[in-house]
């Protein structure tokens, strides 16, 4: 069976709700794919339906809930620096308050608890292309090593480009990305705290930065 | 909080930044194990639920893709979609009926001369909810947030399949135009 837009118009509902499934689904699928007019409603009454998600209220799950979750992926292990972050906090407590973050996490055996860090571990930065466009984010965590994320989604061609880490004159090429339908990923670590004042771009086979972010710290 | 952006976080995810994935646990849990709970009305399940649905974001944190919505609708869908698959085999027939009425639908309801700033989505939505008929609003309810098929809201409802489709169809297309007119209120 083919459907038509009279047919999408009707079913959209269906569609944006997932209550209609198997050979049907693809077949509606299908049309919608090939007619913007019918994936622009279908695009709309998903974003209606996906808003219902928000009425179940939030909740806290069992102590030790936490703990199970990051053991699986692969964290709990590792002893969460409590004591470091709390150090930190009676340091820059001191100095200053203007910067502080707070971080609620409930661990096993611990009642939920508020611990205060002093500076976030993370740096995010918008990359920005020509035009001041928006073109994706850089993560970087300041651990050591020093893990990156680069990704962009939006404003940059497809084809493949060096990530680069800028600082000062220095341009140090760290891997390459592959966008494409103009999204691209790209991650990696440094060893040592080598990000200070750092940019990171995006330089394609011309040498053209056709995007970068500005770490601050 | 972290000074962090729900997309940076999952970045940071994607990297395997076990710093990043305690921040990212943290911050989203109680929404996901929520959702997780209010589907299956059963906290171990929903527990279950909603590791699973973190350990897939977790996994899959690379493939997001900030152009079809946000960090929290992929999540929440991720969740939503576990937890139906895990009540697939209980339902409708251990359905609460006063589930429903637990989730305070219409509590942000609105007279039409009364003017509320309505900031947050969830409230937004509400008010919307409050302006459809009660058994529509009911049929989407179950449809968009429980996952019922048009054969289980007639089940639970006790009608006929074709107007359980009925009251989905023109429930969620309702909602849409209030929520529209909602929109260009608050634009004007």
């Amino acid at each position: 069976m083919t459907f038509g837009c009279a047919a999408v118009r009707e079913l959209a509902p269906d569609l944006a709700l997932g209550v209609v499934g198997g050979a049907e689904r693809a077949e509606l699928l299908l049309h919608v794919n090939a007619c913007p007019h019918c994936q622009s409603l279908v695009a709309e009454l998903s974003e209606t339906a996906d808003l219902l998600m928000l009425l179940a209220p939030e909740a806290e799950p069992s102590p030790g809930f936490t703990r199970r979750v990051l053991a699986e992926m692969g964290v709990g292990r590792r002893r969460l620096p409590w004591r470091s972050i709390a150090a930190a906090v009676a340091a820059a407590a001191a100095a200053s308050i203007l910067s502080i973050a707070v971080v609620r996490i409930v661990d096993e055996g611990v009642p939920a608890k508020t611990s205060v860090a002093s500076a976030p571990r993370f740096d995010s930065a918008a990359m920005v292309g020509s035009g001041d466009r928006n073109a994706g984010t850089v993560f970087v965590s300041h651990s050591n090593p020093a893990s990156i994320n680069v990704s962009v989604d939006y404003a940059v061609p497809d084809g493949t480009y060096e990530v680069h880490l800028v600082q000062g004159s220095t341009s140090r090429v760290l891997g390459s990305m592959t966008v494409s339908e103009n999204h691209g990923v790209w991650s990696g670590t440094i060893p040592g705290n080598r990000l200070a004042a750092a940019h990171v771009a995006l330089v394609d086979a011309n040498g053209t930065r056709v995007c970068e972010g500005v770490l601050k710290s | 909080m972290w000074a962090v952006s729900d997309d940076a976080l999952l970045a940071g995810l994607a990297t395997g930044d076990s710093d990043a994935a305690a921040a990212f646990v943290s911050r989203f849990q109680r929404r996901v194990y929520g959702l997780a709970r209010t589907i299956t009305g059963d906290d171990r399940l929903a527990e279950d639920v909603a590791q699973e649905a973190l350990l897939r974001a977790w996994r899959h944190a690379a493939a997001f893709d900030p152009r079809r919505g946000s960090v929290t609708t992929w999540l929440l869908t991720i969740t939503r979609n576990l937890a139906i698959d895990a009540m697939r085999v209980r339902r409708p027939v251990s359905w609460d009926p006063g589930a429903l009425a637990a989730l305070d639908l219409v509590s942000a309801d609105r007279g039409p001369d009364v003017e509320v700033i309505l900031e947050d989505d969830a409230i937004r939505l509400r008010a919307a909810l409050g302006q459809l008929p009660e058994e529509q609003r009911r049929a989407v309810v179950l449809a968009g947030l429980c996952g019922f098929s048009g054969r289980e809201v007639s089940e639970v409802e006790r009608i006929p399949l074709g107007t359980a489709k009925t009251r989905i169809r023109s429930g969620l297309l309702r909602l849409r135009a209030v929520l529209a007119v909602e929109e260009r209120a608050e634009d004007s």
